[in-house]
């Protein structure tokens, strides 16, 4: 071949230019024809390097993967049988009747047996294990190893992958290797596509020939003659034509490919590479996505005739759509499996049965847009500042992120129908009210959801990140903190003054602040003040310990954007986002240790080697003494303050630590608030900015309450640091009481500064209380003893 | 109204210790110590109890302050004794064997898996500030055991553990 066509070209050439003679032309000839041939030898080359670029580069651009959080299993986990139900069908596993190959499950009774899937994590291998779950209720009761019939500790189930970030040419694949790939599928390939593909040499001219005379028998191209090797060529270049150029070049490389690499190292990228389908932008490649794509399970799982009809498919993945043309593919996937039979692979009742079988394809496209953008946004900030981005979308790297999926779904849920609800009930123009909700864990600082706006599944304007908007009384907290960190001046009795003032300036502007209700109420306690947010106290407060002072304990608790230093600072003037406020309120949860909210706890290599992992990291940022002082001043809010009606729903045994905001003209809704094992931040307004209607606990709260509903939590119960004494105290007047006393309140204070004076009521006040029934039989045998 | 305020959960820890008089066997004291280490919480909330270890007995103080005559005293509600979390215990053991054989990442991890169970259990934080020190990340191992001091009270032997990895982390940065 590489010898006749510069001829061709340099006769044709002589027919054009007639007017030399052929004793004339024949002195070029040697120099054309080597100059030609050195063209198709540079040419081959350069065919070469191409081809060679295309398999040992390309056939590695995988996106990356980023999963959810794996559910943790172990015995008194919150955690339903519902619960696990959803997460296994999120799987993709089956339910059979005896749940024995991995990815299958069955429930009977409160209990439920699986097959859980071998998974790579970052600290190694979890392997496949049948395990049998009994619940009791809202927990899990036990795990049982049904192999060995040994109870577990620990188990971890694969995690839900939640997102992709593809390459710029958005293919999509999940890489196999060739001894993953169930020999059926490698079987059913050959057998219809490449019945000679180990014995060819990348081309088989005797295929061509067979397909030319077919071809030209029907009139039309029925078969084609192209090897798997010429296919994969194909595949690597993404135009569909088909020219005669085209063809020969395709069988140069595909010759050129079985030089260099063995059959099996072809054969397993063109399981990966070949197309097999489209969703949208997203191409589909690949046998291992495409199991993922049609069928939602991982392509070892597949039964027969699933993998027959994926092997069907090759030949023209949009005509045989089992989404669009179920009949087609019902009829192509049958051809393959009476190939299989014909060819001896497979019987006539295995035929028989598979042929029989529905496609069962899922009927939703799996998208590959993820259904989390608001979640995504924080984990694409957080990988970008570690990794280049051709490396994520190219490197098939592992993500492993903290989004909780019944969290995500409970916010989600939460804000959507309460804004519609709230709408409905106050008569407003629907759509008009916006929302955000962030949950985290206080202890760790990991995001467990990210909702940025009514549309959850809209990559929009995300207003959990972006959304800068006025605290309101959710400044309140760090003004009381500062006050509370100066034990000698300020306790949770301390009286503060809730009267009138103005504030006059140089230049002739003042300020006069209001309360919310426009009364005032005297001289109140400090922890009152705060729970019913009483703004004429807390504005004496925090001028009383300086607006600095105030903003740098803001800083502290993790909040870095600059904010003005005015007195209206102090009822939430300054602006922040709904994720700046979560991460102020987890240094409060979390005791005040300073945690930097995160979303990935690792990342892995293509190759399943750990890259990185981002460890719990604290700091602390406030004297936690002063903070359990507060968060039960917080706690005080939530019970008998603005935030009562969350206690119309939820158990009051919860011992919720939340405030509400509330902001000028009823523009901004906020409620922060925080649990045994949950710490969340809603905010409603309207991006137009315009009035509500709604306070802090008459909308953000509802959202709140609901969202805590759906997914269950865990009661906050505070741990009183060492420095920490309680006695009775009576609130009005901030003296020493006595349980007996009406109105006693037990109060905590930090170390020295329990009131000294005693009430009239409360002479010989102090005393330990007893904190369980074991100090009760601690005090028993004192009193034996004694 | 404010009554409601008193029915805010039971302090624990430090109680447990203070005033137990001193001619206490140390039978009794082991098992004081017992419950008092892990803290205490209700059945919804499992809880580890870390295994007495009557050498590091620490006999307390008496009471410092004059007891009164009594009040009448609340009950507090009733909570039965929560089951030691077997899968704490278990994430604690393989810690300590990664961290004894130098795999101080792997042992971080579990650690952090285990707070992750168990967040108020201040022997985690104080066995993650271990791995810290050893792997001399001084700020972050002083922030854990200043955690750990934060939940651990009545605990003397945490409590001076603690004191001690702050006190190493000061005299390595």
């Amino acid at each position: 071949m590489a010898s006749k066509k510069p001829k061709k070209t340099a006769r044709r050439r002589t027919a054009d230019k007639n007017e030399y003679s052929p004793a004339r032309w024949r002195k070029y000839i040697a120099p054309v024809v080597t100059g030609l041939a050195l063209m198709l030898a540079a040419y081959v080359f350069y065919l070469d390097i191409n081809v060679r670029e295309q398999f040992e580069g390309k056939r590695w651009a995988v996106p990356a993967s980023v999963y959810a959080r794996p559910l943790e299993l172990y015995p008194g986990v919150r955690l339903t049988r519902q619960q696990l139900l959803d997460e296994l069908q999120a799987l993709g596993y089956q339910r059979s009747t005896s749940a024995d190959g991995a990815g299958s499950f069955k429930a009977h009774g409160r209990h439920v047996t699986l097959v859980t899937r071998p998974f790579q994590f970052w600290d190694g291998q979890e392997s496949s294990r049948r395990i049998e779950l009994s619940f009791d209720g809202s927990a899990l009761d036990r795990i049982r190893d049904t192999g060995n019939n040994q109870p577990l500790t620990l188990v971890r189930l694969e995690p839900r992958l939640i997102a992709k970030i593809y390459p710029g040419h958005n293919e999509d694949r999940i890489l196999v290797r060739l001894d993953q790939v169930p020999q059926a599928l490698v079987t059913a390939l050959l057998a219809i596509e490449d019945r000679n593909f180990y014995r060819h040499y990348g081309v088989a001219p005797r295929s061509i020939l067979r397909a030319v005379w077919v071809n030209l028998r029907a009139g039309r191209t029925v078969q084609g003659g192209s090897t798997l090797t010429q296919q994969l060529v194909k595949n690597f270049y993404l135009t569909n034509e088909r020219t005669l150029w085209r063809k020969i070049n395709e069988a140069i490389m595909a010759l050129l490919l079985e030089f260099h690499y063995d059959k099996d190292e072809i054969l397993e990228a063109y399981l990966n590479e070949i197309y097999l389908g489209q969703d949208g932008l997203r191409s589909i490649h690949g046998f291992g996505l495409a199991a993922r794509f049609y069928f939602g399970r991982p392509l070892q799982e597949l039964r027969l005739s699933q993998l027959a009809m994926l092997v069907g498919m090759v030949k023209g993945p949009s005509y045989y759509d089992p989404r669009r043309h179920p009949e087609r593919a019902v009829a192509r996937r049958n051809l393959v499996l009476r190939a299989l039979a014909g060819q001896q692979h497979i019987d006539k009742s295995q035929l028989q049965t598979a042929a029989g079988e529905e496609l069962g394809v899922l009927p939703e496209t799996p998208s590959g847009i993820t259904r989390y953008p608001a979640f995504m946004e924080l984990v694409r900030q957080q990988l970008y500042r570690d990794y280049r981005d051709d490396d994520l979308r190219s490197e098939g790297m592992q993500i492993f992120t903290t989004l909780e999926p019944v969290a995500q779904a409970a916010a989600e849920q939460a804000l959507t129908e309460r804004l519609k609800k709230l709408e409905q009930v106050r008569g407003m123009e629907s759509d008009r009210l916006e929302g955000a909700a962030l949950i985290t864990d206080p202890a760790s600082g990991e995001i467990l959801a990210v909702v940025g706006g009514r549309k959850v599944r809209f990559a929009g304007f995300n207003r959990a990140v972006n959304a800068v908007r006025p605290i309101g009384s959710l400044m309140k907290p760090a003004i009381y903190l500062t006050a509370l960190e100066q034990p000698n001046r300020y306790t949770l009795v301390t009286l503060l003054d809730d009267e009138p003032l103005t504030l006059t300036w140089p230049n002739g502007n003042s300020w006069s602040p209001q309360n919310y209700d426009h009364q005032s109420h005297g001289q109140v306690p400090l922890y009152l003040a705060l729970a019913h947010s009483y703004n004429l106290a807390t504005v004496r407060l925090g001028l009383d310990i300086g607006v600095d002072e105030v903003l740098n304990t803001v800083r502290q608790l993790g909040v870095y954007r600059p904010l003005n230093s005015y007195p209206s600072a102090l009822l939430g003037a300054a602006e922040l986002s709904p994720l700046e406020v979560a991460q102020m309120y987890q240094t409060l949860a979390n005791g005040g240790f300073r945690s930097p909210l995160r979303t990935i706890r690792e990342v892995l290599a293509g190759n399943g080697e750990p890259l990185q992992r981002y460890p719990l990291d604290i700091e602390q940022a406030a004297d936690p003494a002063a903070v359990y002082l507060l968060n039960r001043a917080l706690q005080a809010a939530v019970r008998e303050g603005t935030g009562q009606a969350l206690y119309q729903q939820l158990p009051s045994s919860l011992d919720i630590a939340g405030k509400t905001g509330t902001t000028d003209g009823l523009r901004d809704s906020w409620f922060a608030g925080y649990t045994g094992d949950r710490l969340a931040v809603v905010w409603v307004g309207r991006d137009d900015n315009k009035s509500t209607g709604l306070s802090g606990s008459s909308g953000a709260l509802l959202v709140w309450r609901d969202m805590i509903k759906t997914m269950g939590t865990q009661p906050l119960m505070l741990v009183a640091p060492q420095e920490i004494q309680q006695a009775w105290v009576e609130p009005d007047t901030g003296l020493r009481s006595r349980e007996t006393c009406p109105g006693a309140v037990w109060l905590p204070f930090i170390d020295g500064a329990v009131p000294a004076e005693h009430s009239e009521c409360g002479i010989d006040g102090y005393q330990q209380r007893p904190v369980n029934p074991l100090q009760q039989g601690i005090d028993l045998l004192k009193g034996i003893f004694q | 109204m404010k009554q409601l305020l008193k029915l805010s959960p039971p302090e624990v820890g430090r109680h447990c210790l203070e005033g137990a008089p001193a001619l206490l066997s140390a039978g009794v004291l082991a098992m004081l110590l017992s419950s008092c280490a892990g803290v205490q919480g209700p059945a919804s909330a499992p809880v580890i109890t870390i295994p007495p270890q009557p050498e590091e007995v620490v006999v307390a103080k008496p009471a410092t302050r004059p007891i009164v005559t009594p009040a009448p005293l609340p009950i507090p509600p009733a909570r039965p004794a929560p089951p030691a979390n077997d899968t704490v215990l278990a994430l604690l053991s393989d810690a300590r064997v990664q961290a004894d054989s130098g795999n101080l990442a792997a042992a971080a991890a579990n650690l952090e898996r285990a707070i992750r169970i168990e967040p108020r259990n201040a022997q985690l934080w104080n066995r993650l500030a271990h791995v810290r020190l050893k792997q001399k990340k001084y700020a972050l191992a002083a922030s854990l055991a200043a955690k750990s001091s934060t939940l651990a009270a009545g605990n003397r032997v945490l409590l001076s553990d603690n004191r001690a990895i702050i006190e190493q982390t000061r005299q390595g940065r």
